[in-house]
């Protein structure tokens, strides 16, 4: 159980330092950051479902939604991808919830992730979840990202 | 349960589980009640091979993971357009061996 414990640890902390530098890059006007795409108003498209078919993903948006609660739009936020604010929730908590676990020698992320597994597989949470994501997938397409 | 049942059982369910967790199924279901074969024998495994289609086809999505029941990594993956695609790559080959150890756990509950 500890091995299982520390690899999720390790995975969602990386996970989350990774989503912070793509918050960084995307958020300061870095000098030299214009060569990898980022140019003030727009970003680099690294979305390889985008690329290939030219369409929007699901989570298209997502980094636009967290930008712009980092700046306190709210409505705007959920109108770029209502997933970014499930995104920022699990940013904002997420490490230090595990960093206090560490520090204090407890598993109670590990117990609740396990909880909410479980609970997600319930066939009355999975079916409304997976038509949310559609719906949100065909919002994307009207918008026309 | 009989040596010659739990045989049969590694014959026809030995490619949904870990070659090293081989020897120690054996030797639980061996020592298991006999009452438990029902069960054990009708547990609906998932095959590493079909997941590792569907890993390729739906695993930028996180499909794969959702199947096999780890709902948390695929929702990462499905809010991270599959981790930048990365980790859509790393899972190709990963997607088996925790197929397996889910079979594994699957398992194990049956046999408590």
């Amino acid at each position: 159980m500890w091995r299982n414990r520390n690899r999720l640890y390790i995975l969602l902390l990386l996970l989350c330092l990774f989503g912070y530098i793509w918050l960084f890059l995307n958020l300061v006007p870095l000098s030299g950051a214009h060569y990898l795409g980022f140019n003030g108003s727009s970003i680099p498209v690294f979305c390889f479902f985008k690329s290939l078919t030219g369409h929007p993903c699901p989570s298209c948006g997502v980094t636009r939604s967290v930008v712009e609660l980092f700046r306190g739009n709210l409505l705007a936020a959920i109108y770029m991808n209502p997933l970014g604010l499930v995104v920022f929730l699990i940013i904002t908590t997420v490490p230090f919830w595990i960093i206090i676990d560490l520090l204090t020698k407890k598993s109670s992320f590990w117990f609740f992730y396990k909880r909410a597994e479980r609970w997600f597989l319930q066939k009355k949470i999975a079916i409304p979840f997976a038509v949310l994501i559609i719906l949100n997938w065909i919002w994307n397409f009207v918008k026309g990202y | 349960m009989d040596a010659q049942k739990v045989d049969m059982f590694l014959m026809t369910k030995g490619k949904f589980f870990e070659g090293y967790n081989i020897p120690y199924i054996r030797e639980r279901l061996l020592t298991a009640d006999d009452s438990r074969w029902l069960a054990v024998q009708t547990i609906q495994f998932k095959d590493p091979t079909i997941i590792l289609i569907i890993s390729i086809i739906g695993g930028y999505f996180g499909i794969d993971r959702f199947l096999i029941g780890d709902t948390g990594l695929g929702l990462g993956k499905l809010l991270t357009c599959g981790g930048f695609g990365i980790w859509t790559i790393i899972d190709w080959f990963l997607i088996m061996g925790s197929t397996r150890e889910k079979n594994m756990s699957m398992l194990e509950r049956n046999l408590y």
